[in-house]
């Protein structure tokens, strides 16, 4: 809601008139009666004109005209007030005269404008406080106030006249959903909001179809001039990571005529952090077979030696397991075309990994080397006060607990990863870069690094630490009990134990 | 035949091996030993044997493979290798698999020289580099990572970013002492570099194994 002061003065030279102007006869609303889409005149108790409210819509434009129509017995009239906050006058040319209209906007935002007399100046002007009266009406998008200071009942001693001219133009703005726009925001002025990464489209639209489409020309960001596609489009849409004022100059018409009426659209864009609470850390863990055709650093062999050739797991920064794509994913992603146009960010800080969890069926199989490594169930498994594990174990819950130790070991990692993550994403998420991604690239991939060193150190202390209750640990009917290696000795963690 | 008396390792470890059967299995039998122990030192000293002299060469995919296994005669058998193992990825993944399970001064040297010889194959140099890489930490895993691009078209160096959870390895009897990690950066370094000249699947693997080794090292 914005105010507006008008003081409409008049220089009263006559102070009656003897006829009442001839469009204002059997036309006037009732005061204090809103017309259909008009103002709604106020008044004291004493029924004189305090204010005219005036509806408009964000980007319209006011046009003040004031006027003495008495005719014989002009008024000299003026026209000044304040129009959110902007002081705007026009002098008349003198006695009966007409001032020049005073035209205002595009108002900034839509609502009730409230017009008022500056009563001090006004009554003293007209002379007569307390007497004067007021009748309006509302005629083609004009709203006049006919303004009494005698008692002759012309109600022409001064006019005021407020044209609102809807906007013919609008900046509708919205984040891209498929072709469509979500929540579009729309006006001259106008403030989006939106979510990192995700993609703007802003248009300059004609309001007024009988004037023509809306020709634009002149987009900037920050002050800086549109260098990707038609600069001369009527859309301009990207991906946004940064804030900033978009701008746009356009006018209407059936043909491009900077010269005719053009006007200066904005947006003002406020990028906002993704949230990143119920993404972060990305990790996709699926239990495989073992493929000796795999990375040969990570198959399991087939003479179990330690109990960790039993399973596994690797983590690698990826989003799923394709063999044919080894590339982690990108980490950067460039912005082509839009107001962000040619920035650098990170495209996802949630350093997606992919933990295939691999387990060595073909050992624990009935008849391979390591089953046959173990005792058959029979009473001498109890060997100088040791339990071994019998065959039947190693095609029974082996596997389960295998994979139980292996799950933990992604439990534990993810649990890890997620602290050490914190920190950069909230470091991160802001960055952008016009110049190239090797910094951020670098940054990132040495952050993963130190992270998944971190969290897979993590995972092994204490899934694999002495002690700790998730150690491989192999039982067979409720009792701990040893497994043997396929060379008939102890199976233990690894060679480092 | 011709060609295991010409190779003097042949003569010596042919006769170690025949030496070394009967007391082995007399103290088994003496104290009782597992037979799958026994079985597994025998089954050692055959790999060996067959890997370095080359017989029987119906053997030679199984001792690659079984030679992971015997921490005291494979490292030698495993430097040998390393020599003449032939241009072929399976071979050579044997070969890596035995060399990243025992981690010897012996195997750590040869790998370093095959890793810079251009006389050998791609895989085989590539294959030394992983070796080295695991030598600094035996966690590392990326052999797919350190492809190039299918289309050769390399816009960007991804470092071999997978980390296993666990690490199966044994030291052997010549032990690593103190960290590889410079030593081995800098020579992956020097082959990334040298684009020029390199093949781009070696360079590639060399730039995609140093960049992870800077990345932890902190840029």
């Amino acid at each position: 809601l914005s105010l507006v002061a008008v003081s409409a003065c008049a220089d009263v030279r006559h102070p009656t008139s003897p006829t009442a102007a001839a469009d204002t006869a059997g036309n006037f609303a009732r005061l204090s009666q809103r017309a259909a889409n008009g103002p709604r005149f106020d008044l004291d108790a004493n029924g004189q004109f305090v204010n005219a409210n005036i509806e408009v819509t964000q980007g319209s434009y006011l046009t003040f005209e004031v006027e003495s129509t008495d005719n014989g017995w002009c008024d000299t009239v003026y026209l000044g007030g304040v129009l959110s906050g902007t002081l705007f006058t026009s002098v008349g040319p003198g006695w009966c005269g007409k001032p020049q209209p005073v035209t205002i906007g595009p108002v900034a935002t839509g609502g009730t404008y409230t017009i008022v007399t500056e009563n001090s100046r006004f009554w003293a002007r007209i002379g007569f406080p307390g007497s004067a009266r007021v009748r309006s009406m509302f005629n083609g998008g004009s709203y006049r106030v006919y303004i009494e200071d005698s008692d002759d009942g012309d109600f022409n001693d001064i006019v005021l006249i407020v044209t609102v001219r809807q906007p013919e133009l609008a900046l509708t703005c919205g984040t891209v959903a498929g072709q469509e726009l979500t929540k579009p925001v729309s006006g001259q002025a106008i403030d989006v909001p939106i979510t990192r990464g995700d993609t703007l489209s802003c248009e300059a639209r004609s309001l007024n179809r009988e004037r023509g489409p809306a020709w634009s020309r002149g987009w900037r960001f920050n002050g800086k001039a549109r260098e990707d596609g038609d600069t001369e489009s009527n859309v301009w849409r990207g991906v946004m990571v940064q804030s900033g004022v978009i701008e746009v100059k356009a006018h209407t018409g059936l043909r491009r005529d900077p010269g005719a009426g053009e006007e200066t659209l904005r947006a003002t864009v406020t990028v906002t952090n993704r949230d990143w609470s119920g993404r972060s850390p990305f990790i996709h863990a699926e239990t495989v077979r073992n493929r000796t055709d795999s990375d040969p650093r990570t198959a399991l062999p087939a003479e179990v030696r330690f109990a960790h050739h039993l399973g596994h797991v690797r983590f690698r920064a990826s989003k799923n397991y394709d063999p044919g794509d080894d590339r982690p994913p990108e980490p950067t992603a460039e912005i082509r075309g839009g107001p962000n146009n040619g920035l650098f960010y990170y495209r996802d800080l949630t350093f997606p990994v992919y933990a295939p969890i691999v387990l060595n069926d073909d050992a624990m199989a009935r008849g391979s080397a390591f089953y046959n490594a173990q005792v058959e169930e029979s009473n001498n498994s109890i060997n100088f006060g040791t339990v071994y594990c019998p065959r039947p174990y190693v095609v029974g819950d082996l596997r389960a607990h295998v994979l139980k130790h292996e799950e933990k070991h992604v439990e534990v990692f993810q649990t890890a990863r997620a602290f050490a993550l914190a920190d950069s994403i909230r470091a991160w998420e802001t960055r952008v870069d016009s110049l190239g991604d090797a910094d951020m690239v670098d940054a990132y991939f040495t952050e993963w690094e130190r992270t998944l060193q971190l969290a897979v150190a993590e995972s092994r202390r204490v899934v694999d630490g002495k002690g700790s209750p998730f150690r491989t640990a192999f039982s067979w009917r409720g009792r701990p009990c040893t497994l043997r290696n396929v060379f008939g000795a102890d199976l233990v963690n690894d060679g480092e134990n | 035949m011709t060609k295991m008396i010409r190779n003097p390792f042949a003569v010596v470890l042919v006769c170690a091996s025949a030496l070394s059967l009967v007391p082995v299995q007399s103290s088994a039998q003496d104290q009782g030993a597992n037979p799958l122990m026994v079985k597994h030192r025998n089954d050692c000293r055959l790999a060996a044997q067959v890997l370095i002299i080359g017989e029987p060469h119906t053997k030679r995919d199984w001792a690659r493979g079984y030679i992971a296994n015997c921490e005291d005669e494979g490292p030698s058998a495993i430097v040998q290798e390393w020599r003449r193992v032939p241009a072929d990825t399976a071979a050579v993944v044997q070969l890596m698999r035995a060399s990243t399970a025992i981690r010897d001064m012996r195997i750590y040297e040869q790998v370093r020289s095959v890793a810079v010889d251009r006389s050998r194959a791609d895989v085989v140099r590539v294959g030394a580099m992983h070796v080295l890489d695991s030598y600094v930490d035996p966690h590392h895993a990326g052999w797919f990572e350190s492809r190039p691009p299918a289309d050769r078209q390399v816009r960007r160096v991804y470092p071999a970013n997978a980390v296993l959870a666990h690490a199966a390895y044994t030291n052997g009897p010549a032990r690593l002492v103190g960290s590889v990690r410079e030593p081995v950066l800098q020579l992956l370094q020097q082959i990334a570099a040298a684009r020029q000249v390199e093949p781009v699947t070696v360079w590639y693997a060399a730039a995609a194994l140093a960049k992870r080794l800077e990345y932890q090292r902190g840029r």
